[in-house]
């Protein structure tokens, strides 16, 4: 359709609309459109299918878990490289050509951490057979490109393509330089590096850009081979297709490898002791400050109902107090938002303001906090948290992409639970556990990125 | 008006289709049920936006004329109002609520998943109550200016309306579309007023709702709120712009770590309506020329001068258009140099048959999945409206679309004295 998003100016600061956004999750119980399964793979892993009639599109999954660590760089290339040729593509022109006559298929990347797992995925959504004009098959033609890709990499001399991996190499330095320049995302990162210092969860999910220089077509190979034998592995199909086809196609890929799964776990730092500090210059005109919190979580379930619904009355809503009193009522910064990272335990809480307002900001965000332990706050205020995390739970069920998100966002536990059970623990949540909850929130990290460019300074 | 009028619009590919209703207010309301979805999302848009700074009522006699970014402004106030504002007030429904201000749109949405009426209540209210004091105004000067600010220090954005400025010489589509700090310093409320009056006539605008909602809800909420407007249509003005560009280099400074850069043609001769056709042709010709099967995508990528974050489009509205080339590169001239000779390459040989079939069928594709998507299929009703089309004209274009339209669109498009490169690039 001819709509882009890309020149709006929304009312509310990105702050919202990235937890709006992000909040994927939800699932209908009134009327369930879909059906969840899950079956073990021969290889050993977990095979998830999401079966509706109703969708317009389809779309496979490949994930791959292995515990973040130094070879963090190597594994975040190696999908890239994996899906700029096969044995049959010969370069990426002739994979997006591939991709243009299965009517626009997409082919997607994700590497991300989650807690001190790095998830390797690589996915294939393409429209429903239904709509080919000539009666092909797109669905099982695109998740068999898909695992050829995976598994019929091009080779030379038994190591990936010298010229892609050095392309491939230069983009994801690229992406990360991108990261630094966009000072918002660039504050997070270095407050999550600060507070994670000593935890695996420091490192960054494309690791660092030293690391990603020293890369070898060798050394890459030798790691894609190691990702293929030991990494857990989910496979997820959501749509209307041959599930148990894609099942043995992708068993029969993978069949000649010798799999000996690593475990991964993620290390629970309850409390913070004191709080670290950390501040830069930049020549930029707004200031960025970010404070990293401890949720005193021992695990991943640990009172997470109650503590998800008090990161939302704190900063995840219009209606929370980081809005509604340090953006709204105080004109502190033009966006404030606190978000829950639930499996690390931590929140953070992410603002934009002028750079001389650093400590009346700092202690409006922590007065806010102090106001929740005690206990102002309305239940009309709670109704309305567990409300908007019902709604955004809820309209996960509208498309295969979002209920494959959905579900492979808790492929690390291999817990996998519908919306519906999330939003009853919402429901349950009372007064009392969102003051106990806020009670057990400590300070761990503060990084300002003070902007020192003056008025018409960075114009031409 | 005293009847709704009602026709249902439908298409056979999707198997889906929507109600057009001619409101007795004189609203154009229109309902796309998917009745297997978890949500709805309404939005309701007027047609006017940062580029509509100059312009004349029909009851009038006087063009006026009003500072940069007041549609933006008014955006934002339209929230306030004299007890609870609107985001207090969807808080208590549980909707996700937004709004959005683009170059020739103001749009106020919402989404959520149960509670459709009374949210649903809670947009047509707001929208048709403004409230807005002199204090209020000075307070959202303070805020907007920070927001400018942050978009001042956003690379691509500032990229993007520095090549504008260098292309067009008077269009207002080259001024940021929540104008200056200087620009909003003039804003006054009772100027706020005056467009309001002007630009929030029913007959201006249009309401858009699509997923689980059916079209008696929509109605009866309609019917109970909406009260009827003098119908008043808008003269706009935009000054005689010059084909010719201001210049074809500008240059910013900001810590970027890659260079970023736009590098578009402008359209010498730009009309003031939407054709479908030759904004598809257009998009297709894109995708063939640097789309990332294309040659020319290829050898700039082999060669280190883009990433994946390239992208094309064609970006277009009233009396302006432009193809653009955006994205990150080490060396932007050689990038713009690569793109030049892409294109004299490519009109000699002209496009292939094989290659006009390759992206018809991917656009296809994109058009059938924007339909699972209840945001793109509400804000586009909206669109398909203000530009006078109908929503599902695409599907008929793309099937009718012939090779020789689109080599006649590449031979016109791309005149090489209009081509300027926007560079932002650290110091």
């Amino acid at each position: 359709m001819i709509f882009s998003k890309k020149l709006w100016k929304p009312a509310m600061g990105y702050g919202i609309m990235e937890e709006i956004t992000e909040k994927y999750c939800n699932i209908g119980c009134d009327r369930m459109k879909y059906s969840f399964n899950k079956t073990a793979l021969s290889c050993k892993g977990d095979f998830c299918s999401i079966s509706s009639d109703s969708f317009k599109s389809a779309c496979v999954s490949v994930s791959f878990m292995l515990p973040l660590g130094d070879d963090a760089s190597l594994y975040a290339l190696v999908p890239n490289v994996l899906t700029r040729s096969s044995q049959d593509y010969e370069n990426l022109a002739a994979v997006e050509r591939k991709l243009a006559n299965l009517y626009g298929a997409e082919l997607i990347v994700d590497v991300s951490k989650v807690g001190e797992t790095q998830v390797i995925k690589l996915m294939i959504s393409c429209i429903d057979d239904r709509f080919a004009l000539d009666n092909e098959v797109i669905a099982s033609e695109s998740s068999k490109l898909l695992f050829d890709l995976i598994f019929k990499p091009r080779l030379e001399n038994g190591a990936f393509c010298d010229a892609d991996v050095e392309s491939e190499k230069r983009i994801l330095c690229e992406r990360l330089f991108a990261e630094q320049s966009d000072k918002r995302v660039y504050a997070k990162n270095r407050c999550e590096e600060i507070m994670f210092a000593d935890e695996a969860y420091g490192i960054h999910r494309y690791g660092d850009i030293e690391s990603i220089e020293a890369i070898t077509p060798a050394g890459l190979y030798e790691a894609y081979l190691k990702l293929l034998s030991t990494a857990k592995i989910a496979v997820c199909v959501s749509g209307n297709t041959d599930f148990s086809a894609v099942k043995a196609s992708f068993e029969e890929s993978i069949s000649d490898i010798s799999r000996n799964v690593v475990s991964t776990e993620t290390l629970f730092v309850e409390s913070a002791e004191d709080v670290q500090y950390e501040k830069e210059q930049e020549d930029v005109k707004q200031g960025k400050l970010v404070m990293g919190f401890r949720l005193g979580m021992k695990d991943m379930n640990d009172n997470y109902a109650a503590r998800r619904v008090m990161v939302d009355l704190f900063g995840g809503s219009p209606h929370s107090k980081l809005f509604t009193v340090v953006r709204e009522k105080m004109s502190l910064c033009y966006y404030c938002s606190a978000r829950m990272i639930r499996a690390k335990g931590y929140m953070f809480v992410q603002s934009g303001i002028e750079s001389y307002n650093e400590e009346k900001a700092k202690k409006a965000i922590l007065q806010q906090l102090e106001d929740i332990k005690a206990g102002s706050f309305s239940d009309e205020d709670i109704q309305a948290s567990v409300k908007a995390l019902e709604d955004s739970f809820r309209s996960v069920t509208d498309s295969p992409e979002s209920l494959e998100g959905w579900f492979m966002s808790q492929c690390v536990s291999g817990e996998y639970r519908t919306p519906d059970e999330f939003i009853e623990n919402f429901k349950a949540v009372s007064r009392e556990d969102i003051i106990k909850a806020a009670e057990q929130v400590t300070l761990d990290t503060v990084f300002m990125l003070e902007g020192t460019a003056t008025e018409g300074e960075s114009n031409e | 008006m005293s009847e709704n009028k009602i026709t249902y619009i439908k298409n056979d590919i999707l198997d889906e289709g929507y109600y057009s209703i001619d409101h007795k207010s004189g609203l154009r309301i229109f309902v796309y049920p998917k009745p297997e979805y978890a949500s709805a999302y309404a939005v309701f848009g007027t047609k006017y936006g940062s580029i509509d700074t100059r312009f004349k009522r029909s009851d009038r006699v006087d063009f006026v004329e009003i500072p940069a970014g007041t549609a933006h402004f008014l955006e934002h106030k339209l929230f306030e109002s004299e007890e609870l504002d609107a985001f207090q007030r969807y808080a208590a429904t549980g909707a996700s609520a937004n709004a959005y201000t683009s170059f020739d749109r103001t749009c106020y949405l919402f989404t959520c998943t149960g509670n459709f009426k009374e949210n649903f209540e809670i947009l047509l209210d707001f929208v048709r109550h403004p409230y807005f004091t002199e204090e209020t105004v000075l307070k959202e000067q303070g805020i907007i200016g920070q927001e400018i600010d942050m978009y001042k220090d956003s690379p691509e954005w500032e990229c993007l309306f520095n090549m504008l400025a260098a292309m067009y010489h008077k269009h207002s589509v080259k001024i940021d579309i929540a104008g200056t700090k200087e620009s909003i310093s003039k804003i006054t409320a009772e100027m706020l007023f005056s467009c309001y009056e002007t630009f929030y006539n029913l007959s201006n605008m249009a309401l858009a709702v699509a997923g689980n909602i059916s079209v008696e809800d929509v109605l009866e909420v309609a019917d109970r709120l909406l009260e009827a407007d003098e119908p008043v249509t808008v003269e706009r003005a935009f000054e005689e712009e010059d084909s010719s560009i201001v210049k074809a280099f500008v240059e910013e400074n900001l810590p970027v770590a890659t260079p970023v850069f736009c590098f578009g043609y402008k359209e010498k001769s730009p009309s003031p309506n939407r054709s479908v056709k030759d904004e598809i042709a257009k998009n297709l010709v894109l995708d063939v020329l640097a789309g990332q099967m294309s040659d020319l995508y290829k050898e700039l990528l082999d060669e280190g001068l883009v990433n994946n974050n390239f992208s094309t489009e064609y970006f277009r509205g009233c009396n302006y258009g432009a193809m653009i080339f955006s994205g990150e590169s080490s060396d932007p001239e050689a990038v713009a140099e690569k793109i030049k000779k892409g294109i004299s390459d490519l009109k000699k040989t002209g496009i292939s048959q094989e290659d006009f079939e390759t992206v018809r069928k991917k656009q296809y594709g994109k058009t059938v999945r924007a339909f699972a998507d209840i945001d793109t299929v509400a804000n586009s009703l909206i669109v398909s409206h203000f530009e006078n089309d109908e929503l599902f004209s695409e599907f008929e274009v793309i099937k009718e679309m012939t090779l020789d339209y689109i080599n006649e669109t590449l031979d016109s498009s791309f005149e090489e004295d209009c081509a300027v490169l926007s560079v932002v690039r650290s110091k």
